[in-house]
């Protein structure tokens, strides 16, 4: 991830500054479907009841493009979640109890950013921000007598991609996320057994867009 | 002289029509002509009648070990002749040919030496020995002063709550499930299953029915008494599974209970549930190993009559012995068990049962023991409960009444690891009086003042003690163990001390451990969050 964030650092820098740009843009706004491959933070958590720590997401979203500048905003929304067994950890050990469980969980990003352009890939967009992150998460268990829950918690994320027009009006890019949503878990369950509390994690996204 | 007749009712039919048909002449040939019965053959005894007397002796002069008796374990590979050598050491110089062997321990005897720590003090010298200890008698809990007659009660009458088994005396006698909140636990695993074992180390269950003729003292004369065994209807012999006798007849013969404690403890463990008869047990679809290894006062008088020895013995003459206990520990963890309950205790601490312990849990057995009911007395540590708190997958449980306090009787210590119902009649109430009440031998028919006892009789009966808390474990081992085939006896302790509701002071204490089971949660298992 710091990799990935410095990347885009290194890019800005020798990107065209936007003051340099020297364009006027009107605000664009821009609809896409996005794709997402989420490795949770809890991963220990995850595996221990769903057998997984990655999940596919599917979800959609707004960009408003050059509000200013080439800073753009961003409502996004994103839906996962899997099956599986209600487990106890004994011992850092696993044992599955076989009463099946059901969690869902729906990001909502609100965020903004930066996009530019490199002289040497002007056909190329990249883009970098930071936002918001309203995380709910679910689950609902066979024979639960009250101990079915749900909530919304709030947290941060930090994205950049690049984009680059496939076709007419059609944009297709490549994403990566990282997630911070603490201290939504850990305070009792798998998750206390395994001390973790944050129900973020890594993201990569593919994204299909339209421009206006 | 021991002579037996279990046969099916067949064959009893066909001893009446037999002298019928020879006045009559031949039968027709279209009828089955009933054939003459074998004689029947005596089940040898495996309770000799010197060890009988050991156990007269032992009760008389208040001795919680049978008197001349050591168990003995060689090192490996020591030779017959360096085992006599060792044998040597005793003033009586047993035969090394006279051992009895239990697995890899065997029992030495010298009569000459009643003092058994004396002889365990001069095996345990030699080179050629591992260890030696006396021959201790384990108590099944409760004692007999603990029992409670079978009283009657209006059953079948009282409403039943919703999602209560159907057994008619459920609602009105078994407080102690409404207070595990078994009918939420069993909407999440119902009973366990058939293949799930859990061994009772007891006085045994009677596993199949007919009747045993065995010559006893009656007052003035020995007499041949026709005893009658039937099979617990309520937990019927399909429900049983590689019965074995380890105290009193010889393997191969059948497992009898002549006291009630074990088929009792057995009942809460897997009584059949939802039949519409009697009452419930908490993994009523498990199959149940009897494993007698306890001898009472039946055992004793019948033994004692093979040798003519005359007289009664004591009312409270018997027990179980270390020796067997271990060996059928090792039995059922080699045949099959996934879960075990003893609910016997003895004062003295054994190598021999600490070995057997912890060799079951390797091969995945899940053990529950009860505290003892000694808290009024001398609350002394109770063997092998003690072993519970050294050994992960060995639980040394105690025994609450309907109010969640201590029963009164139920020992203290620190190897006490969780609570369960045991009953206490003293914060009693109702129909149950505050007993844990299961279908077993109507217990009047067994008191060593009948001439003719009789064990054929089951009724449901109302008991305290920690024996009747471990099988609340185990039947709960029983179904985590359904829930999760995989999982390991110390897995099982684990869940069950972790969803364990805390009780008394906070956190682990002497009284209750780490709390009161609560099957439901244990079974549910956590989420993610919650």
């Amino acid at each position: 991830m710091r990799r990935l964030i410095g990347g885009f650092v290194l890019a800005g820098c020798v990107a065209a500054p936007a003051w340099a740009q020297d364009r006027v843009e009107t605000p664009v706004f821009r609809a896409y479907v996005q794709f997402d491959r989420v490795g949770m933070s809890a991963s220990q958590s995850f595996e221990a009841v769903l057998g997984k720590s990655s999940f596919m997401a599917v979800g959609g979203g707004i960009d408003v493009i050059d509000v200013w500048r080439r800073v753009f905003a961003r409502v996004a929304l994103s839906r996962m979640g899997g099956d599986g067994f209600r487990a106890f950890v004994a011992n850092g050990e696993v044992v599955s109890l076989n009463v099946p469980i059901e969690v869902r969980m729906t990001a909502i990003e609100v965020a903004g950013g930066w996009r530019f352009v490199l002289r040497t890939l002007p056909k190329y967009t990249f883009y970098g921000g930071a936002g918001l992150l309203r995380f709910g998460y679910s689950e609902k268990s066979e024979f639960a007598a009250g101990e079915d829950n749900s909530g919304g918690f709030l947290g941060q994320v930090i994205f950049g991609g690049v984009e680059v027009p496939v076709w007419k009006r059609v944009v297709a890019g490549v994403e990566a996320q990282y997630r911070s949503v603490p201290n939504a878990i850990g305070d009792e369950a798998v998750s206390a057994a395994f001390q973790e509390t944050n129900l973020g994690g890594a993201v990569l996204r593919v994204v299909i867009g339209i421009r206006k | 002289m021991v002579a037996a007749v279990f046969a099916g009712a067949s064959v009893v039919t066909g001893l009446g029509a037999e002298p019928q048909r020879a006045r009559q002449g031949a039968p027709p040939r279209d009828v089955a002509v009933p054939r003459r019965p074998a004689a029947p053959v005596a089940p040898k005894l495996r309770l000799t009648a010197e060890r009988a007397q050991a156990f007269v002796d032992a009760a008389m002069r208040r001795l919680d070990y049978l008197p001349g008796e050591v168990i003995v374990k060689f090192r490996p590979f020591v030779s017959a002749s360096r085992q006599q050598r060792a044998l040597n050491a005793l003033r009586g110089r047993p035969d090394v040919r006279d051992l009895e062997w239990h697995g890899s321990i065997a029992v030495a005897r010298d009569r000459t030496q009643p003092n058994a720590h004396i002889l365990a003090q001069q095996l345990s010298e030699q080179p050629e020995v591992a260890y030696a200890e006396p021959n201790y008698i384990g108590r099944v809990e409760p004692r007999s002063a603990d029992r409670l007659l079978p009283i009657e009660g209006a059953s079948g009458s009282l409403p039943r709550p919703a999602g209560a088994p159907n057994d008619v005396d459920y609602a009105a006698y078994q407080w102690n499930f409404s207070l595990l909140n078994m009918p939420a636990a069993w909407d999440i695993q119902p009973g366990a299953r058939p293949d799930i074992i859990v061994a009772v180390v007891d006085t045994g269950i009677t596993a199949a029915a007919g009747s045993q003729t065995f010559r006893i003292w009656t007052g003035s004369g020995f007499e041949d008494v026709s005893m009658s065994f039937t099979v617990n209807g309520d937990l019927p012999a399909s429900r049983l599974v590689a019965a074995r006798d380890f105290s009193f007849l010889d393997p191969g013969g059948p497992v009898l209970d002549m006291d009630g404690h074990g088929t009792h403890v057995s009942g809460t463990i897997g009584e059949s549930t939802n039949n519409t008869a009697l009452l419930a047990g908490m993994a009523y679809n498990a199959r149940i190993m009897p494993i007698k290894v306890c001898n009472g006062y039946w055992e004793i008088m019948i033994a004692r009559a093979q040798s003519g020895i005359t007289g009664f013995a004591p009312g409270n003459v018997g027990g179980c012995l270390y020796s067997d206990m271990a060996e059928g520990i090792y039995y059922a963890a080699n045949n099959g068990a996934k879960v075990m309950n003893i609910s016997i205790g003895g004062p003295g601490s054994s190598t021999a049962l600490r070995d057997a312990l912890s060799y079951a849990v390797s091969q995945g057995v899940f053990v529950s023991i009860s505290m003892g009911n000694d808290y009024l007395t001398t609350n002394e540590v109770s063997y092998p409960a003690r072993y519970g708190q050294d050994i992960e997958g060995v639980m040394a449980v105690g025994a609450v009444g309907k109010t969640l306090s201590r029963a009164y009787y139920s020992s203290t210590g620190p190897h006490c690891e969780i609570a369960a119902p045991g009953g206490d009649g003293l914060v009693g109430g109702g129909a149950d009086a505050g007993f844990v009440w299961q279908s077993t031998l109507f217990t009047p028919d067994q008191f060593p003042s009948m001439i003719r006892p009789r064990f054929d009789r089951y009724q449901k009966v109302g008991y305290q003690g920690t024996s009747m808390a471990a099988p609340h474990v185990a039947g709960l081992a029983a179904l985590l163990a359904a829930q999760s085939p995989s999982i390991s006896a110390a897995n099982i302790e684990r869940i069950i001390r972790a969803t364990a509701q805390d009780l008394g002071a906070p956190g682990k204490d002497d009284s209750f451990g780490h709390g009161l089971i609560q099957p439901r949660t244990a079974l549910f298992g956590h989420g993610i969050r919650r």
